[in-house]
């Protein structure tokens, strides 16, 4: 390459700054663009991360060292982007106009507004929260319930706002099953004289050593986990929930007891530049990639590139990898670009 | 695939009904049905989904099919939309109509129900009268409806609410016999006196006979409970 | 804990009940309930007395409306084909011959037996076809899709109580001020079409809303949203009654656990208002269990702090429950020279 071309990334998370990270390494000027006043994304949020409890903090000042001469934009965002490959303007909320050969969005994802499941009564009983909640009293090794006292027994409801069609989402948020199992094991650390339940429909422990993870938590952690989605959850005075599901593999109805009742909640998009950037979304309202087998970093638009959970969901580890795979893919689209040839997208033949 | 699959996957009840089942529960976790009985509506959907026609008729003669309160409880949060009341809806339809529900004590009472809401409506043009809820019948209603039943007709002019009225809008009223037989037509036309002839036939199929079938109804009528009525095979097996 | 009625999203599954004030809700017709004309006929006597006495409606109903149907369809006795062609005969009968436009029925089975035919025929013109083409060939008359407010619907009689809360609260002589209630909604009222339900199928407001203009403190317990049991065949046939006073004990022993000072149980149910009563009798004869806490419907209730008579007009003589003690609690007066015996038969 002759002239030093510049990229930005917009979205500051685990993909951007990995994206990031690497497009700077191939000697590319790159501008990441975080709304937030850090980057790091939902990893500022967590306390550890499934499956080896990495502490997220550890990933996030990894990823943040490999920045280089990226030049980081925090408390900013896009407003608006002009102009067609390899020669786009992106205006960003403080007025400034950044040119761009290419425009990486990695802009994540939207928890799952709990309150829409009314019939959990997420904002309406004392002790019912989200497993973002969980993770900040895990990070300050306080879990208590709002009376102030020490849960002894602790349900964690998978698929709260996932693969259910009353709340519009269809999809399988991928990262919750893990999560609970992991969520769970750090309870059970911290409280070792909890009990805890997981009310699951199938347990999808889908990555590498994941599956082990979840064999610790039953066989060293005591996790109970039963077959059944919950249906219902009432409050009693002192607090305390009823809880009301099927053990399907007895098929009986049940009532269990808690003290603490945590909501895995899923992912939703957050496509707030899809007008902006004139992409167009998937039938689960995530951007849509240009192939679903082998351009899943390219998006409808000639050098717009997607990456992270602005595609569907993905566990850190995969958002990483994503990121970096999307690196690759805009450092060949601006050296194809830049010899003058025809780029070689992939394209639906 | 078996002739009641494909009628079964014909009405559209069972069309609204069930899409994929999840298996996750959340519909069995709140049926007042599976509380008292041994009764999941999740394993109903399971076997229609099946698709296996015996089992579907073994379905079809089982009481299974008929502890449905018909309240609805499963619908509302059914993560892939289904209806397992609906689904009864379907299921109880087709066990009628192949005489299947007289295999089941629950199933029996069909009977009754026929000749209590069925014909109520086709005499009255109401599904229950005034006189159905008999202190005998509904022992719970306590000691003032036992008065209040005696007094049936001045206690209703009491609380304004005059009962038989002819050319009336007012309560428990006789419609006007044009009206009736409107409302008779229609269920002519729409097959549900089909549906209702078809307990007639399948109950006398299963005792044997038209009068065993009037012993039956007698038996509940006197004792309030049909399971007094014993099965010519039930008799058999006592000797 | 909080009154569970912060519930955010109801607003926006809304359909909208005209008031009196309103245009299109001053005339209404109406529908009958075979349950309440045959076991609890006083409920239906009361909601009329409010309607057209205190709220000046229109109330009109022809003599040949007949029933939806709707027990012979929960009860296996009926189709789908049927149950719209009746539908189609009473929605025409009102709107040819009473000249009305906006309905509601006093019974939930009507209500969502209604809501489901006008849906079908919304999403299904082979549907509504087939209902039009056999309305005319039985019976000569006129398909028609009745509205509320524009809307392809009709309502339940609560809902009118509902919107018009606030002026039946203004003229109220009693207040519920100090009372504590709880709602039970009626399964065929919230769980078949939840977005056609004031408040949404989990946390209702229609007679929350109904409860609180009156000056009430609601409480909530954790088998509130469980079926009374009333359930069609299963409390139609005694052999089968297990099941209907199982479910009535499991609810009241959860409000009695949660909260034993809980006043009343506010229904919008003809069998919940009936058996939720009622097998607190059963219960207390087989088990020595007393729960004795009134079960009212919404009619009822607002007959009751309006000044109606509570056994004349509100029919309280024929519960299993007395009433006395909650009519002591809010003041209100009735004639203590009878015995309770003498209260309730007049004959």
């Amino acid at each position: 390459m002759e002239k030093k071309q510049q990229v930005v990334v917009i979205g500051g998370g685990p993909a951007g700054l990995a994206a990031a990270g690497q497009l700077q390494s191939f000697g590319l000027d790159v501008v990441l663009i975080e709304k937030q006043a850090q980057v790091g994304g939902h990893l500022n949020k967590w306390y550890k991360v499934f499956p080896d409890f990495t502490p997220a903090e550890e990933i996030v000042a990894h990823l943040k060292s490999q920045l280089g001469n990226t030049r980081v934009l925090t408390n900013t965002t896009v407003t608006a982007i002009s102009g067609e490959a390899p020669d786009f303007s992106i205006t960003t909320s403080s007025g400034e106009q950044i040119p761009a050969a290419a425009i990486l969005i990695a802009t994540g994802y939207k928890h799952f507004d709990a309150r829409l499941k009314e019939e959990y009564g997420y904002g309406i009983y004392d002790n019912c929260i989200t497993s973002v909640e969980l993770d900040a009293m895990l990070k300050e090794n306080k879990i208590r319930t709002l009376q102030g006292k020490i849960p002894k027994k602790i349900a964690l409801a998978h698929c709260v706002g996932s693969r259910d069609e009353k709340v519009n989402n269809n999809y399988c948020s991928r990262v919750c099953c893990t999560n609970a199992v992991k969520l769970a094991i750090e309870i059970k650390e911290q409280l070792p004289e909890s009990e805890i339940y997981c009310l699951y429909m199938d347990i999808r422990v889908f990555g590498r050593t994941y599956e082990e993870l979840y064999r610790t938590s039953q066989e060293e952690f005591g996790i109970q986990f039963i077959r059944g989605r919950l249906s219902e959850a009432s409050e009693k005075p002192d607090g305390s929930l009823v809880l009301r599901f099927e053990d399907t593999l007895t098929a009986r109805p049940m009532r269990l007891s808690v003290d603490l009742l945590i909501l895995m909640v899923g992912m939703e998009a957050n496509t707030e530049l899809a007008e902006i950037a004139r992409l167009p979304l998937g039938c689960d309202r995530f951007y849509a990639t240009l192939h679903g087998q082998y351009a899943n970093n390219h998006s409808h638009r000639e050098g717009i590139f997607l990456a992270g959970t602005a595609t569907g969901p993905k566990a850190i580890m995969e958002s990483i990898t994503d990121g970096r795979s999307a690196a690759a893919a805009i450092l060949s689209f601006l050296m194809q670009k830049a010899k003058g040839m025809e780029v070689k997208v992939p394209t639906l033949v | 695939m078996g002739k009641l699959i494909e009628e079964l996957k014909q009405d559209i009840q069972y069309q609204h009904g069930m899409n994929a089942c999840l298996n996750c529960g959340i519909c069995t976790a709140v049926c007042p049905a599976a509380e008292v009985y041994d009764y999941s509506p999740r394993e109903v959907m399971n076997i229609c989904h099946q698709e296996d026609e015996e089992a579907l008729i073994e379905l079809l003669k089982s009481d299974k099919i008929w502890y449905c309160g018909q309240c609805f409880s499963c619908t509302p949060r059914c993560p892939r939309g289904n209806s397992a009341a609906r689904v009864i809806l379907a299921l109880r339809r087709l066990s009628i109509r192949y005489g299947y529900f007289a295999e089941s004590e629950k199933g029996r009472q069909q009977l009754f129900a026929k000749r209590v809401f069925g014909e109520n409506l086709l005499k009255r043009g109401l599904t229950l009268l005034a006189t159905n809820i008999t202190p005998q019948n509904f022992p719970e209603l306590g000691e003032f409806w036992e008065y209040y039943f005696e007094h049936m007709k001045e206690m209703r002019e009491w609380w304004g609410v005059p009962m038989d009225l002819e050319n009336s809008p007012g309560s428990h009223r006789i419609i006007p016999e044009k009206d009736m037989e409107e409302l008779r037509a229609i269920y002519k036309a729409t097959g549900a006196l089909e549906l209702m002839e078809a307990i007639e036939k399948g109950m006398e199929k299963k005792l044997g006979s038209k009068e065993e079938v009037e012993k039956y109804w007698q038996t509940w009528l006197e004792t309030g409970d049909s399971r007094n009525y014993q099965l010519k095979k039930e008799k058999e097996e006592d000797k | 804990m909080k009154v569970a009625r912060q519930n955010i999203h109801w607003e926006n599954h809304q359909k909208h009940i005209p008031t009196v004030e309103e245009e299109g809700g001053r005339v209404w017709g109406c529908f009958r309930s075979c349950f309440l004309q045959s076991a609890a006929p006083y409920t239906e006597g009361i909601a009329y007395k409010i309607l057209k006495n205190d709220l000046g409606i229109d109330l009109r109903e022809a003599p040949g409306h007949t029933s939806c149907g709707a027990i012979g369809y929960h009860g296996d006795v009926t189709k789908l084909e049927t149950q719209m062609v009746i539908a189609a005969r009473n929605f025409s009968v009102a709107h040819y011959e009473l000249g009305v436009d906006n309905l509601f029925s006093f019974c939930v089975t009507s209500f969502a037996n209604y809501t489901e035919m006008i849906q079908l025929w919304q999403e299904d013109p082979q549907l509504r076809e087939y209902t039009a083409k056999t309305l005319k060939e039985t019976t000569g008359r006129d398909f028609w899709i009745p509205q509320v407010c524009g809307y392809p619907s009709v309502v339940h009689a609560s809902d009118i109580f509902y919107a018009n809360r606030h002026i039946l609260a203004a003229k109220a002589k009693y207040s519920l001020k100090g009372i504590k209630a709880v709602d039970h909604i009626g399964c065929h009222y919230a769980k078949i079409f939840p977005g056609e339900v004031v408040g949404g199928c989990e946390f209702p407001r229609v007679l929350v809303g109904l409860l609180e203009a009156f000056g009430a403190e609601i409480v909530d317990y954790p088998e509130r949203r469980h079926c009374c049991g009333m359930g069609f065949r299963n409390c139609a046939f005694p052999e089968n009654r297990d099941y209907t006073a199982s479910s009535v004990y499991k609810k009241l022993s959860s409000l009695k656990e949660t909260h034993p000072d809980c006043d009343l149980i506010l229904t919008n149910c003809p069998g919940c208002t009936v058996f939720l009563d009622a097998e607190q009798g059963t219960i207390k004869e087989v088990l020595g269990v007393e729960f004795n806490i009134p079960v009212m419907d919404y009619a009822q209730l607002t007959g009751l702090l309006l000044g109606y008579d509570p056994f004349k007009d509100c029919g309280f003589n024929a519960k299993v429950v007395p009433i006395e003690p909650l009519l002591d609690k809010i003041g209100i007066p009735y004639d203590k020279s009878k015995t309770p015996e003498e209260r309730r038969r007049p004959f």
